[in-house]
């Protein structure tokens, strides 16, 4: 059920877009990299699923504990007067969302191989 | 994936869904912030615009005033043909020059004044080296005292209701807001207002110590603006009242 994930996504846009205000320009960036982490969150998720390794408290709190993190490392960065900090964090979570990226490509390439070969056995054997 | 069992699945999903419920709502958040604020710049711009157009409209009413005011004093001058009336338009020329409402030209003297020179660094924000307000109005001020008939700063006339704030990095003079380098234009004896603005350790000595560029010039036809928004009194009114006693001690009350 793919389906129940998309709709919560339309649902909180929606929710947000209709009912709350908007924010100010400058808190936009750390918006940004809060929804950076929480993407790396779900495809890091993604990737201990397809490697069997996946627990469910490890993945709801890093989401969570990323997210704010991110958001709050940048800030303090800017208040330090840490120029252009921000782009620290965007780079060192973008580095994690392309590994775990070409984790899940390569895991989902040998699923598929496994999945072939089994099958020509089947007809090999069959014919 | 298929590897993956029916709980494990089960698991992933709920905790997913609300994941993906806080995600939509940053998207959202940020979508507002593309949405929302862009139009607001449209609007800063359409602000410009609009100052632009009302600087024009003033731009020309100024111009109408200035055409009015010649009018008028034709009019003065032809209704004004005897001579008890030609006393009282003498007069009454008289006061509009002292009120800065007719453009004045005599011998005089150009005064320009930028800013320092001397290189600081921009982070420490010395503001020793920047003109100030408040040396314009010094410097007004020694006009006037060196015998200056006529003051004009930037094209601004200089009359007794003129002011002169500082307003940021600008100076506003007479409610309008002048750029460096700062021109002093003074109609006046030339030599008396040279040698009274260059009075030893004067505040063009001090200046000068500072390094600040200052042009001192002659002008056989020194020009001097009329003043583009006459003074108004709505509250003071002329009386015939004597001047109230001065209480002992020189207190005002």
């Amino acid at each position: 059920m793919i389906v129940l994930p998309i709709l919560s996504l339309l649902l909180g846009f929606l929710i947000v877009f209709r009912f709350l205000p908007a924010l100010p320009p400058p808190l936009a960036n750390y918006v940004g990299l809060a929804i950076l982490a929480g993407f790396d969150a779900i495809i890091g998720g993604l990737r201990a699923r397809l490697e069997g390794k996946f627990d469910e408290a490890i993945f709801v709190s890093g989401f969570f504990v990323n997210m704010v993190l991110a958001g709050v490392l940048a800030y303090l960065g800017d208040k330090l007067n840490v120029q252009d900090f921000y782009l620290a964090v965007a780079v060192a979570l973008g580095i994690r969302i392309f590994n775990n990226l070409g984790r899940i490509r390569g895991l989902l390439v040998t699923h598929r191989e496994a999945a072939r070969d089994a099958a020509q056995a089947s007809s090999a054997r069959g014919s | 994936m298929t590897a993956t069992p029916a709980s494990g699945r089960e698991r992933w999903l709920l905790p997913l869904s609300g994941m993906l419920l806080v995600m939509g709502g940053l998207l959202g958040v940020q979508y507002h912030t593309w949405t929302k604020y862009d139009p607001s710049q449209w609007q800063r711009g359409d602000a410009g615009k609009l100052l632009r157009g009302q600087q024009v409209r003033l731009d020309q009413q100024k111009e109408e005033i200035g055409q009015l005011r010649a009018q008028l004093t034709r009019y003065e001058n032809e209704a004004t043909s005897g001579s008890l009336s030609g006393v009282i338009n003498e007069e009454l020329q008289k006061s509009k020059m002292a009120l800065g409402l007719v453009p004045l030209e005599g011998k005089g003297i150009t005064l320009e004044l930028g800013d320092s020179a001397t290189q600081v660094k921009k982070d420490f924000g010395d503001s020793s080296f920047v003109v100030h307000d408040f040396d314009l109005l010094q410097l007004t001020n020694l006009l006037w005292a060196s015998g200056a008939e006529a003051v004009s700063l930037n094209g601004q006339r200089i009359v007794s209701g003129s002011a002169i704030v500082c307003s940021g990095p600008l100076v506003q003079v007479n409610h309008e807001t002048i750029p460096v380098p700062f021109v002093f234009t003074a109609v006046g004896d030339p030599d008396t207002l040279l040698s009274g603005l260059n009075m030893p350790n004067g505040l063009l000595d001090m200046l000068r110590g500072y390094g600040f560029r200052i042009k001192l010039a002659r002008q056989d036809k020194a020009y001097v603006p009329a003043i583009a928004v006459a003074p108004r009194f709505r509250f003071a009114h002329p009386t015939r009242a004597k001047a109230p006693e001065p209480v002992p001690g020189g207190a005002v009350q």
